[in-house]
């Protein structure tokens, strides 16, 4: 173990953390090491006698990583401290840290032995299973920034996310439940062994005042464990009521009613013992099940992984001051960034160019777009009107935060009338069948014998709880989410998923969807300009996110000018701007004053600067490779459609590849793409999936039953979108739905496993020969099996469609 | 026979004392981490391992 000794070194592994190791870099006691990174955290934890840190790790530390303090230097600011702080005054800051890189006893060792690095820490504990570290720290001492700092420098960044998307309610929600656990427990225990006389041949405790006394106990018992324990329950079922919804809480609801009225009933008019202690028990083991089932859930938890980002870009100001396209989620504070017309702001910053317009709808709800000038802080959600702007970033991309801002309600589509999910499809036969079975089991038992009458009353309606339909869909969509979302299908929520396993139609736009954003050809022979025209079309160009103005602008090579004076960008028309006194016009015919040529043989772009016609730009699509094969495999399930903003000179390629009958419609103007939408819809039954790439074509994707935005390097968040589509995977976009539609074959499965457990179980508890206890035993245990049925086989049908 | 009644009584208190005392108990954390406790005992307090005497 003890690996600081000789015969470590001349293995030459790093003492510090075990890899291979350079011997030229060793310290004086002839340590060897993999990296200076390592030497100096081992020469840290020496000379602060942590030695025992090797023999418990076995020099196996975290490697550490190089940092940049200023990546932390929001950290500073009291606002961003406040939401990581648990308690702080004017002395000492608590605070609860997610470290990932939690591995082994020395890990702990090494954390909560952190005051001997800094005497500013008063106190560190570590919840080893959490992954978390508690820390009480002086505030003088050692400031927020300079604490996660130390943690970084021994190997242990903190994962700062953790604190924003906190789960606090779920384990409040937990140690509730172990409480009412406990009084159920408690109740169950005393009540059973009251009754205990009960169960004896000679039937109970005949001496009068004996009998009073334990029958009152046992009513008084029963109280808080109906009461209290029992309240979920009730509770569940009222809300079921008051939505005049049958919901699963109402069955068990009334069964515990049925059992503890009876067994009141029974008692005070002196008929019988009554039932407490099967009710006792019944919530008892209800409790003990819904623990388990959290237990289970959690592990099986498809919280939504905070690296899969959603496949968004930026443009991020580089060393060279050129811009680069990067994901959103190597965002850092500090970076700069340019934002286009129409995008949204995807982290707080603080604006860098003169001004701008800022259009915070999606937050506010508010229409008016707010001016901003330079040094203003802008809040992730906006979206920038006219031209392209700087900005500082401030924050990190807060991934949930654009989530929450994408289920907002008035996002939500108008409600569709073909759509049900079919978690619902399912109860609204459910509940009231059961109470059917149930009352029919009490009327046909009653004469014969009335305490078995309520017995099989009660125990119907425990076992039949559909808890295992309810929690099918929920789990089956949620992984399938999660596995959509590392293959680069970015889905809303599980709704969404729902609707796109039921889709019938698929209607594509052309440009950006089929076709290549930025790597079509593109002829340049028909204009004529010199180095300054090139300059202002360049200019005018990279304000704009239509993929022809990218195209444009990554094809000029000179350099833009630093200010635009006006931009305006005409949906479906082209760009309109004055820049150093000159008004560049870019984009169609009737724009730039000329008169529609219908019979084109490309896409044409026209360029005119102040009054002078420079020509036109022709544009070839290039389609995105193995487009064809995806078509046809889609066209096996689907029925699709085109819609194009260009002009049909590509009509018998597409007819080519999507067949002859498939309905294709060009110029099509964002006012057209919505008509179409709405003209297919009501043409077809069945649910519509518009997939286009956000940008003229918003309505349409709004309009559409499902709106799948196609995202390029640099996509803009479309918040009227319910999925976004990674532009790499649009030519597996047919694997993606096929395994989505395989969901409902998971669905199904589940749906036949607890179809068969509820008609066997129902049928022993109507001829009486279950208890009610037996049938909450035995409920849990069901919606185990259906939870673990639906997480392994969406795996499985992933893996079968070759998705990650 | 009063004094099963007087028996019981007492024996439903001590219980209720104890789930008092568990209910107590989860208030106060001691249910929040399971797991790092028994590890913590195990380390040992004394921590002077400097350079100069190696251990064996």
């Amino acid at each position: 173990m003890a690996v600081t000794t000789p015969s470590a070194t001349t293995r030459f592994v790093c003492a510090h953390c075990g890899d291979a190791a350079d011997s030229a870099l060793q310290d004086k006691q002839g340590h060897i090491f993999c990296c200076n990174g390592c030497a100096s955290v081992y020469g840290l934890l020496q000379s602060h006698d942590l030695g025992n840190f090797y023999e418990i790790s076995g020099a196996r530390a975290v490697k550490p990583r190089d940092i940049d303090p200023s990546r932390f230097d929001h950290l500073n600011d009291a606002g961003v401290q406040a939401l990581f702080f648990t308690y702080q005054d004017e002395r000492i800051y608590k605070v609860s840290l997610r470290l990932p890189q939690i591995h082994c006893a020395a890990c702990i060792y090494l954390l909560e032995n952190l005051y001997r690095f800094d005497t500013g820490v008063v106190r560190s504990e570590v919840d080893f299973l959490k992954k978390e570290a508690h820390l009480t720290v002086k505030k003088a001492e050692l400031p927020f920034k300079a604490l996660v700092i130390l943690l970084a420098r021994l190997g242990y960044e903190p994962n700062l996310h953790h604190g924003l998307d906190s789960q606090k309610p779920a384990a409040d929600e937990q140690k509730a439940l172990i409480r009412r656990l406990a009084v159920a427990g408690f109740a169950f225990g005393n009540i059973m062994l009251l009754s205990f006389p009960e169960y004896l041949s000679d039937g109970g405790v005949k001496e009068p005042l004996l009998r009073s006394v334990i029958q009152t106990l046992s009513i008084l018992l029963s109280l808080p464990l109906l009461f209290y324990s029992g309240r979920i329950y009730f509770e569940q079922a009222w809300k079921g009521l008051l939505a005049r919804d049958l919901n699963i809480d109402i069955p068990i609801a009334l069964g515990m009613i049925a059992l503890f009225g009876r067994s009141v009933f029974e008692i005070v008019s002196g008929v019988g013992h009554g039932y407490l202690d099967s009710l006792a028990a019944l919530i008892f083991f209800l409790l003990i099940g819904r623990y388990f089932q959290q237990k289970t859930y959690d592990h099986l938890s498809f919280e939504r992984d905070y690296r899969s980002f959603f496949p968004l870009g930026v443009s991020r100001a580089g060393a060279n001051g050129k811009a680069e396209e990067v994901p959103i989620s190597s965002l850092k504070p500090g970076d700069s960034m340019w934002v286009r017309n129409e995008e949204i702001i995807p982290a707080d910053s603080i604006l860098s160019s003169e001004r701008t317009l800022i259009d915070y709808s999606f937050v506010t709800g508010e229409s008016e777009p707010q001016e901003k000038f330079r040094g203003d802080v802008l809040y992730a959600g906006g979206k920038v009107l006219g031209a392209m702007v700087q900005m500082d970033v401030l924050k990190e991309v807060a991934q949930g935060y654009l989530t929450r801002l994408w289920n907002q309600e008035h996002f939500r589509k108008e409600q569709n009338d073909k759509f049900k999910t079919i978690t619902n499809r399912i109860s609204q036969y459910f509940t009231p069948a059961v109470l059917v079975l149930a009352l029919g089991g009490l009327v046909y038992w009653y004469p014969s014998s009335p305490s078995t009458a309520f017995q099989v009353f009660a125990a119907v309606l425990i076992i039949a709880c559909p808890c295992a339909l309810a929690l099918s869909a929920p789990f089956t969509f949620g992984h399938a989410i999660r596995i959509l979302g590392r293959n680069g299908l970015f889905v809303k929520n599980s709704a969404v998923v729902d609707k796109l396993s039921q889709l019938r139609q698929i209607v594509f736009d052309k440009t950006g969807t089929l076709t290549q954003r930025e790597q079509g050809e593109l002829d340049l022979s028909a204009v004529e300009w010199d180095e300054d025209d090139r300059r202002l079309v360049k200019t005018a160009c990279q304000h704009s996110t239509h993929p022809l103005s990218r195209q444009l602008a990554s094809s000029i090579e000179e350099d833009v000018w630093p200010a635009t004076d006006l931009f305006d960008e005409q949906k479906g028309r082209g760009i309109v701007a004055v820049i150093n006194g000159h008004r560049v016009l870019i984009g169609s015919a009737a724009l730039v004053g000329l008169k529609e040529e219908n019979n084109q043989q490309a896409t044409i772009v026209y360029i005119r600067i102040d009054d002078l016609l420079l020509g036109y730009v022709r544009f070839k699509n290039r389609y995105r490779t193995g487009m064809e094969n995806t078509v046809a495999h889609l066209g096996e399930h689907y029925g699709l459609a085109v819609l194009s903003g260009d002009n049909d000179q590509e009509r018998q390629y597409l007819h080519k590849v999507f067949g002859e009958h498939t309905s294709i419609r060009f110029n099509q103007s964002p006012a057209d793409k919505l008509e179409a939408i709405a003209q297919i819809k009501q043409q077809n039954s069945g649910l519509l999936m518009m997939v286009g790439d956000g940008l003229n074509d918003a309505g349409a994707l709004r309009k559409a039953d499902v709106g799948m935005a196609v995202s390029e390097q640099s996509g803009q968040f479309t918040p009227a979108s319910d999925a976004i589509l990674d532009a790499g995977m649009v030519p597996s976009l047919d694997k993606l739905l096929a395994f989505v539609r395989q969901t409902r074959t998971v669905i199904f499965s589940n749906l036949g496993l607890s179809l068969i457990y509820n008609i066997t179980g129902i049928s022993f508890a109507l001829s009486g020969l279950l208890t009610p206890v037996v049938s909450a035993i035995l409920m849990p245990l069901s919606s185990i099996t259906i939870v673990l049925n639906a997480t392994f086989m969406t795996r499985y049908f992933a893996r079968k469609n070759q998705l990650r | 026979m009063e004094i099963i009644v007087l028996l019981i009584c007492i024996s439903i208190l001590v219980a209720v004392g104890f789930l008092a005392a568990f209910i107590w108990s989860i208030r106060s954390g001691q249910y929040d981490d399971s797991y790092t406790p028994s590890i913590r005992m195990l380390f040992d307090d004394t921590t002077k391992t400097s350079d100069k005497q190696p251990k064996a």
